[in-house]
């Protein structure tokens, strides 16, 4: 046993002189490719990794717990700061999910807005995916060139909802706000330069040599592996099994939009790096449809729904009973009806559901937040075996885990 | 429905309340219109501008000590 | 008769509630007769205490012990190859069980499936890892949320909150802001109890400002040297802005016994 004192702290790596050359590093909560706090707890033979323990919990802050002691609209800001990057999502999940319980739908015009938001934090977030992945890998331009894309984007998100990583961009029941002047024309110029700068992208990396060698066989999970891990999303889609919620069980207007799901059966970083690209083509394809659909819709933003949602701000200003109904529903918050549902939806990282157990009570119950990154940060634990630090980086930019949502 | 924020203009804010219901207002969208109110004049005197302008008068509530609010539903021309 | 509304439980609670107000219920349809859902529930007839369907996706209670069994069912027969989440509902005040739910998928059919059983406290759950791998970091999450220990599992350790951390906290009985050992839990592990007084408890208020100390704070306008002492020998009292927050454990007040 070591006795530890100022002058002779712990020594993690003891036997490294003991057996041969058996060395446990961490690959610490403060590193520049550990997309947030992670620490790997790595027992390496040399540069081979035999032995890989995620530990994770450093950005706990108890979501779960919060959304127990706050009401249903009070914890939607909150949601924002589970997958920080693409924050539009999980709003619409957690809101998505309450409109469930209450069994009430968006307005027409909020799900064409909502639809536009998610497809355009989409692209956010794989743009986000690429640069960050090329990064570690040792591409530098990329993540110059992919960074400035989403500032175009994020300056969109801006104009909408006045803030690039938080948004709270949507509401229980609809849409908070309608889409600004010139705001369609400008996503409109944004989506003509897209596909161009994609293609830079790809002509950069897809068949460079050292980016091929660096991705290829590198983090292979298949099919039955990735489905026994709980993998979602692009994951799951890169080990040869299509399944996208967006498709298969369509939510908002995914169902009336004509866009196809990228699959390969490769089963390694690279075949994932490749739906990431594909996807990015399918969310501009999806938003140029939705573009006309928005002019044909009727101004109405909210749902109608006056015992869960307070009525429009011209109502409140002008009768009393949209006053007092909205003065109820802030103070007391609403309450939904007994129940619990879970809802899945497409978000850029994987499957992301929100199980809501509610006893009637305008405190929920029970929240539990199935977050994708999550599971794809327990997979870590077995496909990193066996393989070198440097690959260590590119799986874990390849799974795409960003810390809030792993541990919430 | 559209709000607006008149009260950097504190008391010549009329010319621009009427250009904004004539421009940006659809026949029969509702828009709010927040104002400083000064020596209280401006209350009467904004609905008296909107009743001869023919647009539809909805609500004229006190928003503070020193702000008001109107809501204008657009009518006629 | 005033409602009977348990003490312990400490979370968030409705102030006022209308005294004959009763909740409506999400609808529940039954499981109809050849659709996907109902030879899944033949499937598991042996095990299925109750099952019906709840905003589409099918509900099978089932007893805690026979979880593996009727997962396994799930899994080869029923093609349910995805357990996407597995976790706890604390009813603990109302019946003293846990309320355990397996969220499954299956891929072919997109069909969704919520298998809940309910356990007593303090009973152990058999752990389904050799199912399915995902659940290895799910139950240990349970467990440190919950507290409801998977027997045979790989390495159930606490995966969110530090290893040593005691007490669960998604439990209804601990506070949002923590108990006494979370709140000293940082100066308990470094320094050790005794240290507690002088080093003071946590400031969680983040609008607190201490009128005199220039360490910390520099005074705009009337800059003074850094750490200067220019309290001129007057005491400063701290001004209390929110009791609730700042729990000082240390005087002995029946509100907080109660809040514990």
């Amino acid at each position: 046993m070591q006795v530890t004192n100022k002058l002779t702290p712990f020594f993690e790596n003891l036997n490294f002189e003991r057996n041969d050359n058996m060395m446990v590093i961490n690959f610490g909560p403060q590193h520049p490719s550990a997309h947030g706090q992670l620490r790997l707890v790595l027992e390496l033979d040399g540069e081979l990794v035999t032995k890989a323990y995620p530990d994770i919990g450093y950005l706990h802050r108890g979501i779960e717990k919060m959304a127990e002691n706050m009401t249903y609209n009070e914890f939607l800001p909150t949601t924002d700061r589970l997958d920080y990057i693409a924050s539009t999502a999980n709003n619409y999940a957690y809101a998505h999910a309450v409109e469930k319980l209450l069994g009430i739908e968006a307005p027409r015009r909020a799900q064409v807005i909502r639809t536009m938001l998610l497809e355009l934090n989409r692209i956010i977030s794989h743009l986000f995916f690429l640069a960050t992945h090329a990064l570690d890998v040792g591409a530098m331009s990329v993540f110059l060139y992919a960074f400035r894309e989403r500032e175009f984007a994020m300056d969109l998100m801006e104009d909408y909802c006045g803030a690039r990583l938080t948004h709270s961009a949507v509401r229980i029941g609809g849409v908070p706000l309608d889409l600004p002047k010139g705001w369609l024309e400008n996503l409109e110029k944004f989506l003509d330069a897209m596909p161009a700068n994609i293609k830079l992208y790809e002509d950069l990396l897809t068949e460079n040599r050292i980016w091929k060698m660096r991705l290829e066989d590198v983090g292979v999970i298949s099919g039955e592996d990735a489905l026994n891990w709980g993998c979602t999303g692009v994951m799951l889609r890169g080990s040869g099994i299509k399944y996208d919620i967006r498709k298969e069980e369509p939510y908002e207007l995914y169902g009336e939009l004509e866009f196809d799901v990228p699959v390969s059966d490769r089963c390694d970083s690279y075949g994932r790096y490749r739906l990431y690209m594909e996807e990015m083509k399918q969310s501009i394809r999806i938003i140029k449809q939705l573009i006309p659909m928005y002019s044909d819709t009727q101004p109405q933003l909210m749902a109608h729904a006056p015992q869960y949602i307070s009525a429009p701000k011209e109502e409140i200003m002008t009768q009393n009973y949209a006053l007092m109904q909205h003065f109820v529903l802030v103070t007391q918050g609403m309450r939904p009806p007994v129940g619990e549902v879970y809802v899945p939806t497409e978000s850029p990282k994987g499957e992301l559901g929100f199980y809501i157990k509610s006893e009637g009570e305008p405190y929920a119950y029970r929240l539990k937040c199935r977050a994708p990154s999550f599971f794809h940060a327990g997979l870590l634990q077995e496909i990193l075996v066996g393989t070198y630090i440097a690959d260590v980086v590119t799986i874990i930019g390849s799974t795409n885990i960003v810390f809030g949502e792993v541990d919430r | 429905m559209k709000r607006y924020d008149l009260r950097h203009l504190h008391d010549d804010f009329y010319g621009r309340m009427m250009e904004i219901i004539k421009n940006d207002l659809v026949i029969n969208e509702v828009g709010i219109f927040l104002f400083e109110v000064g020596d209280f004049s401006s209350v009467q005197k904004s609905a008296d501008m909107i009743k001869e302008a023919g647009h539809e008068l909805m609500n004229s509530l006190k928003f503070n000590e020193v702000d008001w609010t109107i809501v204008v539903k657009k009518k006629g021309n | 008769m005033r409602k009977y509304t348990p003490k312990d439980n400490v979370q968030g609670k409705a102030y006022y509630t209308d005294r004959f107000w009763v909740a409506p219920r999400v609808p529940r349809t039954s499981v109809e007769e050849d659709s996907h859902f109902a030879d899944i529930v033949s499937a598991l007839k042996k095990y299925a205490k109750d099952s019906y369907v709840e905003v589409g996706q099918l509900i099978v209670h089932i007893k805690p012990t026979d979880n593996i069994s009727a997962l396994s069912i799930l899994k080869e027969k029923c093609g349910y190859t995805q357990c996407s989440e597995l976790s706890a509902v604390d009813y603990l005040a109302q019946d003293g069980e846990f309320e355990i739910f397996y969220q499954m998928l299956n891929v072919t059919e997109a069909a969704r499936v919520r298998v809940v059983c309910r356990l007593k406290q303090g009973e152990a759950i058999e752990s389904i890892v050799p199912l399915f791998k995902m659940a290895n970091f799910a139950e240990r999450e349970m467990f440190d949320m919950f507290g409801i220990v998977a027997n045979n599992h790989p390495y159930l350790k606490r995966i969110l909150m530090p290893e040593d951390w005691s007490g669960h906290p998604l439990l209804k009985t601990y506070p949002l802001q923590g108990d006494e050992a979370a709140s000293w839990y940082e100066v308990d592990k470094i320094f050790g109890k005794e240290y507690r007084d002088i080093i003071g408890s946590e400031n969680r208020d983040p609008a607190k400002i201490d009128r005199y100390d220039t360490k910390r704070f520099s005074r705009v306008g009337y800059e003074v040297q850094f750490d200067a002492d220019i309290s001129g020998g007057e005491k400063e009292n701290p001004i209390e802005y929110s009791k609730t927050i700042m729990a000082n454990y240390q005087k002995p007040s029946k509100k907080l016994k109660e809040r514990r």
